[in-house]
C-alpha cells in the first residue's frame, strides 16, 4: 500500500477556488482519499493538505492522473494553484501496523523534519517508543508519521499530532521541552552521532476540512 | 528510445565534502552488479556537479515503464543482503550523502520539438540541469522559445522532463549540453539578450565517464554497442 501526501498552495484571496478544484476530483479518489487539511491560523496561508492511499500505482496513475492533468493545475495562466507536490510516503520505522489517521476537529500539527542521513530507522524507533507516550501524555495524539520515499532534500518525516486546540498544543510542547525522558533521548542521540536525529521542523497548523 | 519509457527517476545527492570519490566507487563499481540483480533500469546518464545551489551534487537517471516495477525492484535492491553489509558499513563513519532527493518525472511534450534526428553518440562537454516554473515560464514568453534560443546559442537539448512526483507540478527540468564552459557561458549571453529578466536556476553539471549519456537520453539497447562504437 502506498501513501500519497499532496501538498497545494492558492494564490493569496484564491483559496476557494483552488479547493473547489482540488475538491472536484473528491468524488473520483473516493475511499483512496484518507483526509484532506486546511490551514488553521495565520501560520501558513494558503495551503492545504490531502492524505491518499493507494494499492499500487497503477491505480493510483488511472484515478489520480487525469486529475493530475487538470488544466487548472498545470496551466500557466494565472493558475488557481500555484504549487502542487505530490509525495509518495511510508509509515516510519517501527509504526504500528495500524495508525489512527480518523479526521476529527481537533487541531492538526504537521510536521515535515529532516532526519540526519542514515538516522531513520533509530529516529523511527526511539519516536514510537519514546517519543510518542511522552506526546500522549502532555495531551496530544499521534496521528501517523512517515518517511518520505519518493520526494525532495529526504529523509524527512512528516509527523502528524492532533490537539485539542492551541492552548493544549501550547501546553503539550512546553511539557515535552521539559520531559526528562525526552531530554535524555536527545542526549543519547548527540552522545552517539553528535547531533539529534532530527533537525528543526517546518510546521503546519491545519483542520480537517470535510467536504464542502 | 526513451520515448518508451513513461517515468524518469532523477536521483539527486548532495555530497558530504570530499565523499565525491568514494561514491564514483560505489556507483561506477559497485553498485551497477547489483542494479542488474535486482532489475533496477540500467541509468542513462551519471553527473557530478560542483557549481550550483545544491553542491557537492552526484546525480544519476533511470528510466522506467511502471512505477510499480521501479518500487518492486527497490525494494529487493535494499533488501540484498550485499547493500545491507554495504550500508552498514556507511553508517558506521563511513557516511558519504547528507541529503538525497528522489523525484518521478515524465517525458515533456516540449521535447519532442528538440529531440534530435541525427545519430546517437554520447554526449560530453559541460551540462546544465534547469529549473523552470510553468508560471515563470509563462511570464518570459515560453519555455519552448527559451529553450530554442540556448539550442541556437550552441546548445545540445538531452531531455525535457515534467515533474510528476516529488517536486511541485508545472516545474519542469531541462537537461542542456555544451560543446565547453566557454560555449555556455556564450550562449548564457546570448540568452540575456533576449530575456534580460530572467535568469534560469542552473547547477553546471559535468557528465562522468562511467555513466555518459547518449543524445536524447536514450538508452544504450536502443542502438545497440555497434551504433556506438567508436564513440566512447
Amino acid at each position: 500500500m502506498l501513501f500519497e501526501l499532496s501538498r497545494y498552495r492558492s494564490p493569496t484571496g484564491r483559496f476557494s477556488e483552488a479547493r473547489a478544484l482540488v475538491e472536484g476530483g473528491r468524488g473520483a479518489l473516493g475511499d483512496h482519499l484518507l483526509g484532506m487539511w486546511g490551514p488553521d491560523g495565520g501560520a501558513v496561508p494558503d495551503r492545504f493538505l490531502a492524505l491518499c492511499l493507494w494499492p499500487d500505482f497503477e491505480t493510483r496513475e488511472r484515478v489520480h492522473g487525469a486529475l493530475l492533468d487538470d488544466p487548472g493545475q498545470r496551466s500557466g495562466v494565472d493558475p488557481a494553484l500555484v504549487d502542487t507536490e505530490h509525495w509518495i510516503v511510508t509509515a516510519s520505522a517501527g509504526a504500528p501496523g495500524e495508525i489512527a489517521l480518523m479526521q476529527s476537529d481537533e487541531l492538526y500539527e504537521f510536521r515535515f523534519q529532516e532526519v540526519v542521513n542514515g538516522s531513520q530507522p533509530a529516529a523511527g524507533r526511539a519516536f514510537w517508543e519514546r517519543t510518542r507516550p511522552e506526546i500522549e501524555a502532555a495531551g496530544g495524539r499521534v496521528a501517523g508519521q512517515f518517511d518520505v520515499a519518493l520526494g525532495p532534500g529526504r529523509p524527512v518525516f512528516v509527523t502528524i499530532l492532533a490537539w485539542a486546540d492551541h492552548p493544549a498544543l501550547f501546553v503539550g510542547w512546553r511539557a515535552l521541552d521539559r520531559s526528562p525522558a525526552m531530554v535524555a533521548g536527545r542526549q543519547a542521540e548527540t552522545g552517539g552521532a553528535g547531533r539529534s536525529n532530527f533537525e528543526r521542523p517546518e510546521q503546519w497548523l491545519m483542520r480537517s476540512m470535510p467536504p464542502s | 528510445m526513451t520515448g518508451t519509457s513513461r517515468y524518469f527517476e532523477l536521483r539527486l545527492y548532495r555530497m558530504l565534502p570530499t565523499r565525491m570519490p568514494d561514491f564514483h566507487d560505489l556507483l561506477g563499481v559497485q553498485v551497477p552488479p547489483l542494479f542488474e540483480k535486482c532489475g533496477v533500469s540500467r541509468p542513462l546518464g551519471f553527473w557530478e556537479s560542483y557549481a550550483g545551489p545544491y553542491s557537492p551534487l552526484f546525480g544519476y537517471i533511470l528510466p522506467w515503464d511502471s512505477i510499480d516495477a521501479r518500487m518492486a525492484a527497490w525494494k529487493r535492491f535494499y533488501a540484498d543482503p550485499v547493500w545491507q553489509r554495504k550500508l552498514a558499513a556507511n553508517y558506521a563513519g563511513a557516511q558519504r550523502v547528507d541529503r538525497p532527493s528522489v523525484l518521478i518525472l515524465r517525458p515533456s511534450d516540449l521535447w519532442a520539438r528538440f529531440r534530435g534526428t541525427g545519430p546517437i553518440r554520447t554526449v560530453d562537454g559541460v551540462h546544465e540541469m534547469r529549473f523552470y516554473d510553468a508560471s515563470a515560464v509563462v511570464d518570459c514568453g515560453g519555455l519552448g522559445e527559451r529553450v530554442a534560443v540556448a539550442k541556437d546559442g550552441g546548445a545540445e537539448v538531452l531531455v525535457i522532463f515534467d515533474a510528476w512526483i516529488g517536486l511541485p507540478l508545472g516545474r519542469r527540468v531541462v537537461f542542456l549540453a555544451w560543446p565547453d564552459e566557454a560555449a555556455r557561458l556564450v550562449g548564457l549571453a546570448a540568452e540575456r539578450q533576449v530575456f534580460p529578466d530572467d535568469t534560469p536556476r542552473t547547477q553546471v553539471m559535468r557528465p562522468i565517464e562511467y555513466g555518459m549519456p547518449l543524445t536524447g537520453l536514450s538508452r544504450v539497447d536502443s542502438v545497440g554497442s555497434a551504433g556506438l562504437r567508436g564513440q566512447r
